[in-house]
């Protein structure tokens, strides 16, 4: 069982990755935006930080920059869960440090696969 | 601003053209007096003495000389600016060609987005009802949501594909795969299709094929799910048959199905984009007519080449080559 942070402006996205990941056993919270999921982070550790990439206040790779160079902590996987599916999105989705990247949509296999890449499906 | 330019320009060059006019025709008037050809210094002393009659003959020549090299200065000039002008356009041309082109691409990345995201609302939740039903009747509701989706997705998948592909931005990926499993695993995706429509659905792999082959894994795949999804489509008593050999150093598949047969005047154009035959009979059958133009592209990708033969109410074979790479192993098929 992982401590999973979703965070994704649109909330039927967000409560379908919610659903699928309490399936499989996980632990989840679900933030509506990035610096909302920053203060969180503060005061909970989490292992896993599945994140959409257009949202309004902090984009999800500004986002990951800030979560992947917090000092003190042992940085989170963070996985950009995301609708953008153009080579050059990729590309610079790679370049922005995400550990895994799942394109919308998304099946349940892939986002498990994503969070957990360990874990038996 | 150009035109403004080339007014005047024009203006300039009908005065400098009057001038010299009038100072030829003046010079002739005087020719009679003196000869033309006289040395400039005797001449001027000469006409010094009949100044008052009217500009020296030297200051005439002189300003006839002068009005040339300015009727000369002025056409070069003009044509400069042409040029200039010309060349202007066509670098705006261009920009503007560049300019559409990145547009078309910004609009398809902003579309695929757009469409992604109720998609995944559409199949997410389809797959968990699916799952929450199972075993009961409304199973096959969620999973013709499910279907429908994906089909949606695959569209969308085909439109950028097909935009990659025009704009010269597909990679081929290779890796190494298990032929057999990699075809058993293509083959199993439209069973439950085929059973639906109370058809076979057969797999005929040739001895002697390689075990593993280096392809790009998806784009065969797409290929081949696009081949056998149309096969299925189209035939309604009968069966598919999705066979591989082997030969002149390529992989030969073959979708062999027994369905409606492509009239032979078609058969050309099924691999063009947005090609279909599509008789008001079919219409019930019709789709986005993109799956062979993306199939004939990504064959063409992956160095092969793809073809069809077909016969009205027999059925059609298609035909696609994948080069073999060095790398496959020589091993035999159990």
């Amino acid at each position: 069982m992982k401590q999973i942070l979703v965070v994704d402006d649109n909330p039927l996205n967000s409560n379908l990755a919610k659903v699928i990941l309490v399936r499989a056993g996980h632990s989840v919270q679900v933030l509506t935006c990035a610096s909302d999921a920053l203060r969180y982070l503060n005061r909970n550790p989490v292992d896993v930080i599945l994140t959409d990439i257009g949202m309004r206040d902090i984009n999800g790779k500004e986002f990951c920059h800030i979560v992947k160079s917090r000092l003190n902590t042992v940085a989170p996987r963070v996985v950009a869960y995301t609708a953008y599916a153009m080579e050059g999105e990729l590309a610079s989705f790679r370049a922005a440090g995400f550990d895994a990247i799942v394109v919308k949509p998304a099946s349940r296999r892939q986002i498990l696969a994503a969070v957990d890449p360990d874990g038996a499906y | 601003m150009a035109i403004l330019l080339f007014a005047s320009a024009l203006i300039a060059c009908i005065w400098v053209v009057t001038l010299y006019n009038e100072t030829q025709r003046e010079l002739e008037s005087q020719a009679f007096i003196l000869d033309p050809q006289a040395d400039p210094a005797q001449a001027e002393q000469m006409t010094m003495l009949d100044a008052p009659l009217g500009a020296s003959h030297v200051q005439l020549h002189k300003r006839r000389d002068y009005a040339l090299a300015m009727f000369a200065t002025i056409i070069v000039l003009m044509l400069t600016m042409l040029i200039l002008f010309l060349a202007n356009g066509l670098v705006r041309t261009r920009r503007a060609a560049a300019f559409s082109n990145q547009a078309k691409s910004q609009f398809l990345a902003n579309v695929s987005h757009e469409l992604r995201t109720p998609l995944n609302g559409i199949l997410g939740y389809a797959e968990l009802l699916r799952e929450d039903l199972a075993g009961t009747d409304a199973w096959q509701f969620a999973q013709a949501i499910h279907d429908s989706g994906t089909h949606l997705l695959l569209l969308v998948n085909s439109v950028l594909d097909l935009e990659r592909i025009a704009a010269g931005k597909m990679e081929v990926f290779l890796a190494t795969e298990n032929l057999r499993g990699l075809m058993q695993q293509i083959v199993a995706g439209h069973a439950s299709t085929a059973m639906r429509k109370k058809i076979g659905l057969r797999l005929a792999l040739s001895p002697g094929l390689p075990v593993e082959i280096d392809c790009d894994r998806s784009k065969l795949v797409r290929v081949l799910n696009n081949l056998i999804h149309n096969a299925v489509k189209y035939t309604n008593q009968g069966a598919v048959t999705v066979r591989v050999l082997q030969g002149g150093g390529s992989l030969i598949f073959k979708v062999i199905d027994t369905g409606e047969g492509i009239p032979a005047s078609f058969q050309g154009a099924i691999f063009e984009k947005f090609t279909q035959v599509d008789g008001s009979d079919l219409r019930a059958q019709a789709g986005s007519g993109m799956g062979l133009a993306l199939a004939k592209e990504l064959v063409k990708c992956m160095g092969g080449a793809i073809g069809v033969q077909s016969r009205l109410e027999r059925g059609s074979i298609f035909t696609f080559t994948l080069p073999l790479s060095i790398a496959a192993t020589n091993a035999k098929a159990p």
